[in-house]
């Protein structure tokens, strides 16, 4: 078989493409040798090293998402004319989300970069995730192209992509040889392999805590969760902390900002973005019960880890053994929350049913083949 | 006779950042508008530090005609502009477009109520200059409370309005001897208030807003074929993105060719920068979607009068003056069954749950799919619908005053 180029341009440290590629590309190593090839595109193409492929978790916990100096500025800006503080608010929340975005997410160092002889050869396949690129290139040199959507989101709601990503999605239709999907029945994976950085993470809540599992912002579903958290502390009763952990996403600043103007709900919402693995996985052990409410994720990654876990979990998408919430149903959602604070649910066993992402590589390396 | 004095003062205040008049500035003016010929009402500006000056209701009607017309305000502009914003920046207090006051101090006499109908928290010193003055004249204090949104939902708003709005509507409601409400769901909130300041229960009053506005021109709809209109801030607690939502899944379950368009009027306010980017992306839902940021009181009579329906899926109000508008029209509007709304619209307004798009998308299909119920309902509406006139609001001002005027100061 030809080499397999995998590219990992923009593929953000975390996210379920990120996780997906940690969890076959050492299978494929296995298969491949040297024939599997990591790649990222920019002004030429780097090709990069087997270490590259731990820069997908994030290495380190972000700063706090306010620094001391923007709440300086917010302060000094309740003195200026409403709109101007409406213009400059929106200018620091952006600013912050492409920091915040930006902090984790930055790529290491190319390993190598060679002009010409990195570049595929004629016949050779080019296997990309999101997010998209030119492909003209590579196309007129022979390269084979595959896109693999790790998510539906692209399917399903492109208005939840930047334009220039929609544009480039049109563009990989048209010109890529296949372009792939995830199954919604792919079986829960089992382990993490070596891949969970060493290193103290954010410590775990003291106190009980809900862990909502996925992407920040409105395609994760957090403004849907805000305003049932906000029922819920309408109804009086004790309430756990509400722990929002995942990537920042690409809409996340009107969130970011609800949290902000009211301390998180008066300190009840903690906002930890872009999680290690280490992190995440401290975090779901401890928790009372995780959310998985993105609704387009794949394979339900958010939701299967948690089980695997043996952590109970309501979720967006079908998987055996969470129990099924709409997220676009407020208060049915909140309904769901409050039974299972007043009564936690039974813990399922960990691991209940297992699976096989060698299996899972192997499907998908029969599928990329020619 | 005792006189009855209206604070005014925010009215031009508004204009510092906005041109026109938003829900509460619209319920003074017509509240006033309706009180005006008594011989026992005044109307106060703020003047000095301290002092209140009066003013007449034509000088009042006068200057918001200006702002409401468009036509150009002798007020700073360009660099003139920016530098008296940075005064009142320094100073602590909004800009306006209209000059400042200027005329003797009012003459107060003891056991004059002093009413204080608008949005004063955006001049942090209001509170403490109305209390003052009531207490140096033995004056009888009034305030009506339109909502307590910054109290009870905080992430809708910036930071320095709930420190502001918590700071005067606590020091008003600690301080006044008559508190109206607008709506029984308000009238519940400041209950709550007073019971987590701990303050004696003093049920707060409530008064019936009128239902329409000044009398609008008929105009032709500045829109072909059919559409739904919503009109209302483009703000996070108007909970646009639900009907965002409703559409998308109508267009994809009906067709682009069965589903009206959406029209949202109004300007742009806070947390709805995601929204409007996703909008972006989707083409506005491939032109389903329409923005009216401006829209002048013709223009606006013209939706009224040319839309299938109107919507209002608000998840917090006050009171929901679009929904007594679009009654007045003789339009039916699908609503949120949440807080005041249903206070408004009684059973002449279809509801679903703000909070459930699925709730939202079978009440909206039905309308859009069966346009002959609607044409029913509006017949309905019109043999049904009797708006409350303004004067009756102001008759239930007037006699609530009366009933605290007979309590001890």
């Amino acid at each position: 078989m030809p080499r397999l180029w995998l590219d990992l341009t923009g593929i953000a440290p975390g996210s379920d493409a990120a996780v997906l590629v940690q969890r076959v590309a050492p299978v494929w190593r296995e298969r491949l040798g040297d024939g599997l090839v990591l790649c990222r595109r920019g002004p030429g193409v780097a090709v990069l090293g087997w270490q590259s492929l731990a820069s997908l978790t994030p290495q380190q916990s972000p700063a706090p998402h306010v620094a001391a100096w923007q709440r300086r500025l917010r302060d000094r800006m309740a003195l200026w004319p409403p709109r101007t503080r409406a213009r400059l608010r929106r200018a620091v929340a952006l600013q912050q989300q492409v920091l915040g975005a930006l902090r984790p997410t930055r790529p290491p160092p190319p390993a190598a970069l060679s002009a010409d002889a990195a570049l595929p050869e004629a016949g050779e396949t080019w296997l990309s995730l999101l997010p998209f690129g030119d492909l003209t290139r590579l196309h007129a040199m022979g390269a084979r192209l595959v896109l693999l959507m790790a998510d539906r989101r692209p399917a399903v709601r492109p208005d939840w992509l930047a334009p220039a990503e929609a544009a480039s999605l049109a563009l990989w239709r048209e010109t890529t040889e296949r372009c792939l999907a995830l199954r919604m029945d792919l079986p829960p994976h089992a382990a993490r392999g070596a891949l969970v950085p060493p290193g103290p993470g954010r410590p775990v809540p003291a106190s009980a805590f809900i862990l909502a599992d996925g992407e920040i912002g409105v395609p994760g579903k957090t403004p849907e969760l805000l305003l049932a958290w906000r029922l819920l502390r309408e109804g009086g009763a004790a309430l756990p902390t509400l722990v929002l952990a995942g990537p920042l996403g690409g809409l996340a600043a009107d969130v970011l900002t609800q949290l902000r103007n009211s301390d998180g709900f008066a300190h009840s919402v903690l906002c930890l973005p872009n999680p290690t693995e280490a992190e995440r996985a401290a975090w779901r052990r401890h928790c009372t019960f995780s959310l998985a409410l993105e609704p387009h994720s794949a394979w339900g990654r958010a939701a299967r880890d948690s089980l695997a876990a043996g952590v109970p979990c309501l979720s967006a998408v079908a998987v055996p053994g969470a129990i099924p919430v709409d997220p676009d149903n407020v208060t049915a959602l909140a309904r769901h929350m409050r039974a299972w604070i007043d009564q936690p649910p039974p813990r399922p066993a960990p691991d209940a049913d297992g699976c096989d992402w060698t299996q899972v590589a192997d499907r998908l390396l029969s599928a990329i083949a020619p | 006779m005792s006189r009855i004095w209206i604070d005014v003062e925010d009215l031009f205040a508004h204009t510092g950042s906005f041109r026109r008049p938003s829900g509460i500035q619209r319920v003074t003016i017509e509240l006033c508008r309706a009180m005006a010929g008594a011989a026992d009402i005044g109307f106060l500006r703020h003047t000095g530090w301290r002092g209140f000056t009066a003013i007449g209701w034509p000088a009042i009607e006068a200057a918001m005609a200006e702002l409401a017309d468009d036509r150009p305000i002798p007020a700073p502009q360009g660099l003139w502009r920016l530098q008296w914003d940075a005064v009142c920046a320094l100073a602590g207090v909004p800009g306006s477009l209209l000059p400042p006051a200027r005329g003797p101090q009012a003459r107060f006499a003891a056991g004059d109520t002093l009413l204080v109908l608008g949005a004063g928290w955006d001049d942090p010193g209001h509170a403490a200059r109305v209390i003052a003055t009531c207490r140096r004249h033995r004056l009888r204090l009034g305030v009506l409370l339109h909502d307590l949104i910054p109290l009870v939902r905080p992430e809708w708003c910036d930071p320095q309005t709930v420190r502001r709005f918590t700071l005067w509507s606590d020091a008003l409601l600690r301080a006044a001897d008559l508190v109206l409400a607008d709506s029984q769901a308000t009238a519940r909130d400041i209950a709550a208030r007073r019971a987590a300041l701990r303050l004696p229960a003093l049920p707060a009053h409530v008064i019936r807003l009128g239902d329409g506005f000044a009398p609008m021109p008929e105009t032709p709809p500045p829109l072909e074929g059919r559409f739904a209109l919503f009109v209302s801030t483009l703000e996070r607690r108007k909970n646009h993105a639900l009907l965002v939502e409703v559409w998308r899944r109508l267009l994809l379950r009906l067709g682009p060719q069965a589903v009206p368009k959406l029209v949202f009027v109004g300007r742009e306010g806070p947390l709805v920068g995601d929204l409007l980017a996703v909008l972006r992306a989707s083409r506005w839902l491939d032109g389903h979607v329409v923005w009216r940021q401006q829209a002048t009181d013709a223009e606006l009579a013209g939706l009224y009068q040319g839309c299938d329906f109107t919507l209002f899926p608000s998840l917090y109000e006050g009171w929901g003056l679009p929904v007594a508008e679009s009654l007045c029209f003789g339009k039916p509007c699908l609503a949120a069954r949440a807080t005041s709304v249903p206070e408004v619209g009684g059973d002449l307004v279809g509801y679903f749950d703000p909070l459930d798009v699925a709730d939202a998308e079978r009440v909206i299909g039905a309308a859009v799919a069966e346009p002959a119920v609607l044409v029913s309902w509006e017949a309905r509406i019109r043999a049904a619908f009797r708006p409350t006139a303004w004067a009756a609001t102001a008759a239930m001002l007037r006699a609530a005053i009366e009933e605290g005027s007979e309590r001890p100061l």
